[in-house]
C-alpha cells in the first residue's frame, strides 16, 4: 500500500508531451528572428536544465543507454534544476504572481495606478 | 547658432544619474524574460514588418541594458548608436505592454536623458534640418 500513482502510459505520455513543448520552445527560440535577435546563453540553458530530467528519465524508464550511468544523470539534471531555480529564468515561475502587480509598467496593487 | 557637441564623457553627470535609478532599473532588466510579446504591442515593429530593431525589448537591452552593463567603458560613440535606438525607434507613444509589468516607456526615457545629459541628442544641421536618419 503507497500513495497512488498515475499508470505507466499516463507518465510516458506526459513526458513525450513536455518534451514536444521543449522542442517546440527550442524552435521557436530558434527559428523565429525576433526570438533568436534578442535570446541570450541563459535563455538556452534555462530550456536546456528544465528538459534534461525529463529526455534522461524517459531514457533511464526505457532503458535506452546504460541504465546506471543514465540514472545518474537523470538525478543530477534534477538536482540542478532545483538548485537553479531561484538564481535564474526558471525562478519567474514562482516569482511571477508577486511581482506582476509591484513592477512598475502596472502598480495595480501599490499605487492603483492601472495602464489598462 | 551651431550647437557644438561634447567630446568626453562626464562620468560624474553619467554615474548620478544612472545610480539614482539603478535598483529599478536592473530589476526591471532582470525581469526581462525575452519573451517578445512586447514586440506585437509596438506599432513601429508592425510597420516595419518585424524587424527586430523596432521591439521594445531590444531597444530597452541595447540603450539603457547597455548603459548599465558598459557603464565604465562608455564612450561618446556607444551614446551616438544609443542616440539612434531611442529617438528613431522609439517614439514613446507608451504603446507597448509587458506581460511581466516591466515599464518600457520608462527606461527609454531614462535612456534619452541621459545622452542628452552628455550632449547627445538629435541635433539640426547647419541649414537647420533634422539629422537624415530621423
Amino acid at each position: 500500500m503507497g500513495l497512488p500513482a498515475f499508470a505507466e502510459g499516463v507518465t510516458d505520455a506526459l513526458t513525450i508531451l513536455v518534451m514536444f513543448c521543449g522542442l517546440l520552445f527550442l524552435g521557436r527560440r530558434v527559428l523565429l528572428r525576433r526570438v533568436r535577435t534578442i535570446s541570450t546563453f541563459g535563455d538556452y540553458l534555462a530550456l536546456s536544465i528544465t528538459l534534461a530530467p525529463f529526455v534522461s528519465g524517459f531514457m533511464a524508464y526505457h532503458h535506452l543507454g546504460d541504465y546506471q550511468k543514465v540514472l545518474t544523470v537523470h538525478i543530477l539534471c534534477g538536482e540542478i534544476m532545483l538548485a537553479a531555480l531561484p538564481f535564474s529564468k526558471l525562478g519567474h515561475m514562482l516569482y511571477f504572481f508577486l511581482y506582476r502587480f509591484f513592477l512598475g509598467g502596472e502598480y495595480g496593487l501599490t499605487r492603483r495606478l492601472r495602464v489598462w | 547658432m551651431a550647437q557644438t557637441p561634447k567630446n568626453t564623457i562626464d562620468r560624474q553627470k553619467l554615474n548620478d544619474l544612472l545610480d539614482y535609478y539603478a535598483a529599478k532599473m536592473k530589476r526591471q532588466l532582470r525581469h526581462c524574460m525575452h519573451c517578445t510579446l512586447c514586440a506585437e504591442s509596438c506599432f513601429l515593429f508592425k510597420m516595419h514588418r518585424g524587424d527586430p530593431r523596432y521591439m521594445p525589448s531590444y531597444k530597452v537591452i541595447n540603450s539603457l541594458g547597455r548603459l548599465y552593463r558598459r557603464r565604465k567603458r562608455l564612450e561618446l560613440k556607444d551614446l551616438e548608436e544609443i542616440k539612434e535606438i531611442v529617438w528613431r525607434n522609439c517614439v514613446l507613444c507608451t504603446r507597448c505592454w509587458c506581460p511581466v509589468g516591466v515599464n518600457i516607456p520608462e527606461m527609454i526615457a531614462l535612456a534619452r536623458a541621459v545622452c542628452r545629459s552628455q550632449g547627445v541628442y538629435p541635433r539640426l544641421n547647419e541649414n537647420f534640418q533634422q539629422e537624415s536618419w530621423l
